[in-house]
């Protein structure tokens, strides 16, 4: 064989120089690991602050404040991001109307996936009527526009958390079970669920051992996306007072009530829209990045 | 360069005899790295090789063995990952590190590819003939009107019929050798220099791929192009090609003619891979069961028909998919059913297990009318007869390990205690070939495909059943694999005495598998008999073709002088 003898050819290319491969690579690894455990650590640490803060901070009251304390600026003594409107200290509520929003979003997205997950599941793999009954009735749940349904159901069942949980599970579960369902039809055409036919498994086995794995991580991903969504349209009904009855703090309600005091104190608006922010980042990040790295890519 | 201890250097001294002008592309110590989940592969270890005008190059090697990734990277057509070195003269071009503008004007240009699978590579909201406007546009300035009397001249040079009826037609119109043919002919529009075809009819079926080949040949013979014909079959290569070079983990094995291949001082490797079906088990026909012992499968008269729908689920016709078609099998023998795509072959596999019902006639297991059955009853009747499947991964979920996936007919079908089943997993996972301790807890995307399969030959013996249908259980596999599982079905079938129902289109495996033959084309059955006889004397004018379209190995065979 002919030995490359780099002064006949012209322009005998040695592209990339040999050296620093074994950094970017170890680089590459560690990239894709904080990948996942940047946003999820956000996430914990949100959960935490929000659930412990009240707790173990001595802040005052989310509620209840005096009149005669409205409005004092970040860094007054006792209120470390200062007051609202009303005189109640901002870090406060922003902590327990976090505590919430978190509740909420989390709650709905867990019924979402737990009743959506299986309706759809069940769905894709039984098919036939069964595909047709339970999609038609959540197609008519899907017709509404989301936020029309969510604010008629939290009317007729009145403002309180559980009601608006139960009034936001009306648009979670069906989308999600439009999801579950074309991830089980996905899973239900590969040969190894025809395998397992032939190999006697029962139904029930089929459903949670072979489907429910090869599903999760994209109901998974899905449900961390619908997060922010959750959390905001809380917003929208708190501010409708069809959400988390006023005073007590979330959010959503804490942007709407901040907004009518937009040019005087704009920072009652950008604590809460900062916390959103970073909470609805984070979800959407983990979500992703979690998918990602369970199907392997 | 560990090549260069490797390879026979019995290269042809084609250099004198036909001197140095004809040379249109030199590749000189090409080397590929990638980076892949944290490690440096090294996917082609130094390469050298000359394509001549009008000559044909065909690199042979299986999955991995750094053929397609040599070829593609003469194009720039690797992900940004991959590290190029060595040297690649087209004509005074250097085409490694080429900026890819001027990569972009010369693909297609001086360099065309025609890619394996011709439903991908054509646009399927486009008609062919904007598809060939577009390739012949993108080199050439042309006004409309002379680019598609371009267009009309490339197809009837791939020798399309009707080619003005195709112009404006869509992919899905055409049949896969038919688009085949419009890839080449986009390919040759601006008359490249080289052509390259990436396992360009690895995806046809025998027939077509023969018709392709010709044309390749007889395109090549007015044209004066050189051709790197990229494949996995040997025989191929040798039948049309005019120098062969055997890739192998990333180097050359061999470089030689043809006329060379048979000859004892080549590689192990190659004859490795030219000897993989030639040699028949003889001791392995089991003591084939009598005449006139009671069949253990037998089919009689079955239809199958579907319906063709078109926009808002109307009906458009019928297609009747298995026409007719009676065969019986007996205890502990095989049955090779062949056919080409849409012969009804995979049809007849799914009416035999009943997932898919057919429309009529009767399909009798050990005795019992499978067809009246309900889902429990049809249950225990798997207990008896197993599927092994084409696409090695997608007949195992992902997530499971080998233990729990060799178990799982177990835990259907038997009482056996959790003990008993982890025992006899293992005893399966040593038949066929997988060591226990080793394998038992791996997952599947830790596996081969060789060794995939063989998980999923072990969970289909795991009952013992008395058959076992195997459709194009070994198609998705490289050729030496291919045989290795061949004979791991044969050993088993020896050992345990089942009976095969072997689906395949490729004539070569079939026949080395089985006892009984049936020849299947658009859902007839047109030839049915023991194996020997169809393969030796066959009646029927289709099965006569299908053999003669064989790459046979034999070197020339099919070139014209």
């Amino acid at each position: 064989m002919a030995v490359t003898d780099t002064a006949t050819t012209p322009t005998a290319a040695l592209l990339t120089p040999a050296t620093a491969s074994d950094r970017s690579l170890r680089w590459a690894r560690t990239r894709r690991r904080l990948l996942v455990w940047v946003p999820g650590g956000l996430v914990a640490l949100i959960i935490l602050i929000c659930f412990l803060g009240p707790v173990v901070l001595p802040l005052p009251k989310p509620v209840g404040g005096s009149i005669l304390e409205s409005m004092l600026p970040p860094g007054s003594p006792g209120h470390a991001l200062g007051t609202d409107v009303n005189g109640n200290d901002v870090l406060s509520r922003l902590l327990h109307g976090g505590r919430a929003s978190l509740i909420v979003a989390i709650s709905v997205n867990a019924i979402g996936i737990i009743v959506g997950g299986v309706l759809g599941a069940l769905s894709g793999y039984l098919g036939g009527r069964a595909d047709t009954v339970i999609m038609r009735l959540l197609d008519v749940l899907i017709a509404f526009p989301s936020l029309v349904l969510t604010i008629a159901i939290a009317q007729v069942l009145g403002p309180s958390l559980p009601n608006t949980i139960i009034a936001m599970c009306a648009f979670s579960i069906p989308s999600i079970a439009r999801v579950a369902r074309s991830a089980a039809l996905r899973v239900v055409s590969m040969p190894f669920i025809q395998a397992a036919e032939l190999a006697g498994t029962s139904r029930w086995r089929m459903l949670t051992r072979h489907i429910a794995p090869n599903v999760a991580p994209q109901l998974l991903n899905f449900a961390m996306l619908g997060m922010g969504i959750v959390i905001v349209t809380e917003g929208a009904l708190s501010f409708l007072g069809l959400g988390i009855p006023a005073p007590a703090p979330s959010w959503g309600n804490m942007i709407y009530d901040g907004q009518q005091a937009l040019t005087g104190a704009p920072l009652l608006v950008l604590w809460p829209s900062l916390a959103l922010l970073v909470t609805v980042l984070s979800f959407n990040l983990l979500g992703e990045n979690l998918r990602d790295e369970m199907s392997g890519r | 360069m560990t090549s260069e201890t490797l390879v026979s250097t019995d290269l042809p001294p084609a250099d004198e005899a036909e001197g140095v002008n004809d040379v249109v592309l030199t590749v000189e110590n090409l080397q590929v790295q990638f980076q892949r989940a944290g490690r440096v592969v090294h996917a082609v270890k130094g390469v050298d090789f000359t394509v001549r005008r009008g000559r044909t190059l065909a690199i042979i090697g299986e999955s991995g063995s750094g053929k397609s990734v040599s070829v593609r990277s003469l194009m720039g057509l690797l992900p940004p990952s991959a590290r190029v070195t060595g040297s690649a003269l087209l004509g005074e071009t250097q085409l490694l590190g080429l900026p890819e503008p001027e990569m972009r004007r010369l693909r297609g240009k001086d360099i065309a590819m025609v890619f394996q699978n011709p439903a991908t590579s054509l646009n399927p909201t486009m008609s062919i003939g904007a598809q060939l406007l577009e390739a012949i546009r993108m080199h050439s300035r042309m006004d409309k009107q002379a680019a598609t009397a371009r267009a009309l001249e490339l197809l009837a040079l791939v020798r399309l019929r009707d080619p003005e009826m195709r112009l404006a037609q869509y992919p899905h119109q055409l049949s896969g050798g038919m688009r085949q043919r419009v890839v080449i002919a986009m390919a040759l529009a601006s008359d490249p220099a080289v052509l390259i075809a990436d396992e360009a009819t690895t995806a046809l079926d025998v027939t077509t791929q023969a018709a392709i080949m010709e044309l390749l040949c007889d395109l090549q013979d007015r044209l004066g192009m050189a051709i790197i014909l990229i494949s996995h079959d040997l025989a191929l290569a040798a039948s049309y090609a005019d120098d062969v070079m055997v890739m192998r983990h990333g180097a050359v094995v061999e470089h030689v003619r043809p006329e060379l291949l048979f000859d004892d001082d080549r590689q192990e490797y190659t004859k490795e891979l030219l000897g993989a079906f030639s040699t028949l088990p003889t001791e392995r026909r089991a003591p084939a069961a009598a005449e006139g012992v009671e069949p253990l499968l037998r089919v009689e008269g079955i239809v199958q028909e579907f319906v063709t729908r078109g926009a808002g689920g109307v009906r458009t016709g019928i297609v009747r998919a298995v026409n007719d078609v009676s065969f019986e099998l007996r205890p502990g023998t095989t049955l090779g059913i062949v056919g080409e795509t849409g012969s009804g072959k995979s049809t007849v596999a799914r009416a035999v297990i009943q997932v898919e019902r057919a429309k009529s006639g009767s399909v009798v297991f050990q005795g019992q009318e499978l067809g009246a059955l309900k889902r429990r009853a049809l249950s225990k009747v798997y207990a008896d007869m197993q599927m092994i499947y084409q696409d090695p991964f997608g007949s195992l979920n992902p997530r499971w390990r080998v233990s729990e996936v060799i178990a799982e007919p177990l835990r259907g079908h038997t009482t056996m205690t959790e003990k008993a089943r982890s025992a006899r997993v293992d005893e399966l996972l040593d038949l066929v070939g997988l060591p226990p301790a080793e394998y038992r807890s791996r997952r599947p995307q830790e596996l081969s495909g060789g060794q995939a399969q063989r998980v999923a030959i072990a969970r289909a013996v795991s009952l013992e059943p008395a058959l076992i249908i195997c459709d194009e259980a070994t198609s998705a596999l490289d050729v030496l694999i291919q045989a290795q599982i061949l004979d791991l079905l044969v050993t088993l079938q020896r050992d345990l005495g089942m009976a095969y129902l072997f689906i395949g289109h490729d004539l070569n495996v079939v026949r080395y598998i089985s006892d009984d033959i049936a020849v299947m084309r658009h859902g007839d059955l047109v030839e049915y008999g023991r194996s020997e006889d169809v393969f030796t004397n066959p009646q029927h004018e289709y099965t006569q073709e299908l053999l003669a379209a064989i790459p046979t190995a034999e070197p020339g065979t099919r070139r014209r002088r």
